[in-house]
C-alpha cells in the first residue's frame, strides 16, 4: 500500500468515525426530547385527572 | 512578597492584546464582503471605520509591546484574556454605533459583549430592518465568542508561545482535547466548522420549506445556526424564534443548541470512536437529570395555570424554552411579556434554575456547568456514604469524564468555589434589580440570564433600563463567560499594582 493510499484510507476512517459521532450526538438529543415528552405527558395527564 | 508589575509586564500584556485584536480585525472582512454583496454601502463604510480603528489599536499595542520569548506568567495571561475581551468589546461596537440602530454607545458595547459572551440579550432598535451586514456582524461575534476569541487567535496568529495554554485557560476553557494547545484550538474550530456546514444546510432547507425565499433562507439559516451552536440566542428578527411559527425550525435549532452545549472534549471523544462516552460522561448524566427535573417543575407550573390546551402544545412551549434556558442559548418561542405576565413565578423560577445550572464545561455554554454540578452531587453522595459506613471504612468515589477519575478535595473545592461565585453574581444582580425598582423574581431571572450567558429576558433588558444595570450586566456577562478565572487574575494584578514592592 502506498503512502497516499494509506493516508486516504486513514482519512476515510476518520470521516466515518466523525459521521458516527454526529449521529450518536443527534440520537442523544432525540432520546432526551422523547424522555422530556413523556415527563410532560405524564404530568399533564396526572394533573388533568386530579383536577377532574 | 508581592512584586509590583514591571514595565515589561505591561509591554507583554500590550503585545498579546494587540495580537488578539489583530485577529479580531480580520473578522471585519466577513461583514465588509456581505455589505458589498448586498450593496449596503453605508454599512460598508461603518465596517471599514471599525476595521481601521481595530487595526490601528492593534498595531499601536504591538509596537509598544514586548514580543519576548521568555516564559509568560499566569497573572500576565489572565490580564491579557480579560483585557483583550474588553478592548474587543469597545472596538467592535463602532459599526454598531455608526449603524444608527442603537441609542447610545453603552447600548452598543452591551450588544457586543452580549454577542461575544454568547448571551443574546440585546438593546438594538428596529432589528427587523437592520442591514444584512450588521446582522452578519452580530452573529459572527457570537459564533467566534462561543469558540473563544483567544482560541481563534491561537489557531492563526500565535504559534509556539509559552503562554498559549495560560491564555487559553484565562478564556474559561481549562481542558485540552490534545496535548498541544494549538492543536486543541484547531480541533475546536474543526468541529465547529463541520457543524456550521451541516447546520446551515439543514436550517436553510427548513426555512426554504417554510416559504422563505433565497438568499434570505440561507442568511437566516446561517445566523440561526451560529446562534444555536454558540448557545447565543441572537436572531435576525425581533420576535426571535417565534417569528418563524415553525415546529421544524424549532426542532432544528433545538438539536443544534443542545449539541452546541456539549463539551468539546466530549465531541472529540465521540468523533474519535469513543461512542460510549456519550452515555457515561458525568456532564451528560448531570445535564439529563437537571433538564428532567426542571422540565417537570416547569410543566407542573404551567399545567396548574391551564395555559395550554393539550400536552403536545405544552411540550412545544415548555421544553423548547426550558432547554434553551438550560443550554444557556436564549432562543425563545414565547413573547417576552408572556414569561412575566402568563407563566407565573414558579415557572420563572424553574427557568432561572435551569439557566443557573447551564451547559457543559469547555463548551460554548455558560452557567455553573454540568461538570461542577456533577462533582458537587458526587461530593454530597460521598459525604452521605461516609456517615452511613463504619468510621474505619476506606472508600473512594469516582466519576467518569473521558476516563474514570477519583474525586479529590481540590476538585470539590474548585467546583464549589466557582458555583458559589456564580450564585453570588446571580443574587447580587437580583438585589440590584430590586434597587432599580423591578420585582425580585424578574430581577433574579434577568440577572441569572446575564450571568449564565443565557439571554432570555422577561422584559427588564431594554434601552430604557438604568445605566447602572446595563453596566452590571456587561460585567456579569464577561465574568460569567470567562468563569471568574481572569477576573481573579485581574484582581491579583490590581492588588500587586497598589501593594507590590
Amino acid at each position: 500500500m502506498t503512502a497516499m493510499a494509506r493516508s486516504r484510507s486513514t482519512g476515510r476512517a476518520h470521516l466515518k468515525s466523525a459521521a458516527r459521532g454526529i449521529i450518536v450526538e443527534c440520537l442523544y438529543v432525540t432520546v432526551l426530547c422523547a424522555a422530556l415528552f413523556l415527563i410532560t405527558t405524564a404530568i399533564w395527564y396526572l394533573y388533568s385527572r386530579c383536577r377532574a | 512578597m508581592i512584586s509590583r508589575p514591571t514595565l515589561r509586564d505591561y509591554r507583554v500584556i500590550g503585545f498579546f492584546t494587540g495580537k488578539i485584536l489583530a485577529g479580531v480585525s480580520l473578522l471585519y472582512t466577513v461583514p465588509l464582503a456581505t455589505a458589498a454583496a448586498f450593496g449596503e454601502w453605508s454599512a460598508f463604510v461603518d465596517f471599514a471605520v471599525g476595521m481601521s480603528a481595530t487595526l490601528a489599536s492593534s498595531a499601536l499595542l504591538m509596537l509598544l509591546g514586548d514580543d519576548t520569548r521568555a516564559p509568560m506568567r499566569w497573572v500576565q495571561s489572565m490580564v491579557i484574556a480579560a483585557f483583550s475581551w474588553f478592548a474587543a468589546m469597545l472596538l467592535c461596537a463602532i459599526p454598531h454605533y455608526l449603524s444608527g440602530n442603537f441609542l447610545s454607545y453603552l447600548d452598543c458595547v452591551f450588544d457586543v459583549m452580549s454577542g461575544f459572551t454568547t448571551t443574546g440579550l440585546t438593546l438594538i432598535q428596529d432589528l427587523d430592518h437592520a442591514s444584512h451586514s450588521l446582522n452578519m456582524w452580530r452573529h459572527l461575534l457570537t459564533y467566534v465568542g462561543g469558540q473563544g476569541m483567544i482560541v481563534m487567535v491561537l489557531v492563526f496568529l500565535v504559534r509556539g508561545t509559552a503562554g498559549a495554554y495560560m491564555m487559553y485557560v484565562g478564556e474559561g476553557k481549562d481542558e485540552r482535547l490534545l496535548p498541544n494547545i494549538v492543536h486543541t484550538s484547531r480541533a475546536i474550530w474543526l468541529i465547529s466548522i463541520v457543524y456550521l456546514l451541516i447546520g446551515t444546510a439543514v436550517l436553510s432547507l427548513l426555512l426554504a420549506r417554510e416559504g422563505i425565499g433565497f438568499p434570505r433562507c440561507l442568511l437566516h439559516g446561517l445566523w440561526l445556526f451560529q446562534s444555536a451552536w454558540s448557545t447565543g440566542g441572537f436572531s435576525p428578527q425581533s420576535q426571535n424564534i417565534l417569528y418563524y411559527h415553525s415546529y421544524a425550525v424549532e426542532l432544528g435549532t433545538l438539536l443544534f443548541f443542545v449539541i452546541g452545549s456539549f463539551n468539546f472534549i466530549l465531541h472529540y471523544a465521540v468523533w474519535s470512536g469513543n461512542v460510549k462516552e456519550m452515555w457515561k460522561n458525568i456532564e451528560i448524566r448531570s445535564f439529563t437529570l437537571t433538564a428532567a427535573l426542571t422540565t417537570a417543575l416547569l410543566v407542573f407550573a404551567l399545567a396548574r395555570l391551564s395555559l395550554y390546551s393539550d400536552a403536545f402544545v405544552l411540550f412545544r412551549r415548555a421544553v423548547y424554552n426550558l432547554l434553551s434556558a438550560h443550554t444557556t442559548t436564549g432562543f425563545a418561542s414565547a413573547y417576552v411579556q408572556q414569561f412575566k405576565a402568563d407563566w407565573g413565578d414558579l415557572a420563572l423560577l424553574a427557568m432561572t434554575t435551569a439557566m443557573a445550572f447551564g451547559g457543559s464545561a469547555c463548551s460554548t455554554a455558560g452557567g455553573i456547568k454540568g461538570l461542577r454540578v456533577g462533582i458537587i452531587a458526587k461530593a454530597i453522595y460521598h459525604e452521605i456514604k461516609r456517615i452511613v459506613l463504619s468510621e474505619d471504612a476506606v472508600f473512594v468515589t469516582k466519576f467518569h469524564h473521558i476516563r474514570d477519575i477519583v474525586l479529590g478535595d481540590q476538585q470539590v473545592k474548585m467546583a464549589g468555589l466557582i458555583a458559589l461565585c456564580y450564585i453570588v453574581l446571580y443574587f447580587t444582580g437580583g438585589i440590584l434589580g430590586v434597587v432599580c425598582g423591578y420585582p425580585f423574581t424578574d430581577a433574579l431571572f434577568e440577572s441569572t440570564s446575564a450571568g449564565s450567558n443565557s439571554g432570555l429576558s422577561c422584559g427588564i433588558t431594554a434601552a430604557s433600563m438604568p445605566a447602572i444595570l446595563k453596566l452590571y450586566y456587561i460585567l456579569v456577562m464577561w465574568a460569567g463567560r470567562l468563569e471568574f478565572i481572569s477576573l481573579f487574575g485581574l484582581i491579583a494584578f490590581g492588588f500587586s499594582i497598589f501593594r507590590g514592592k
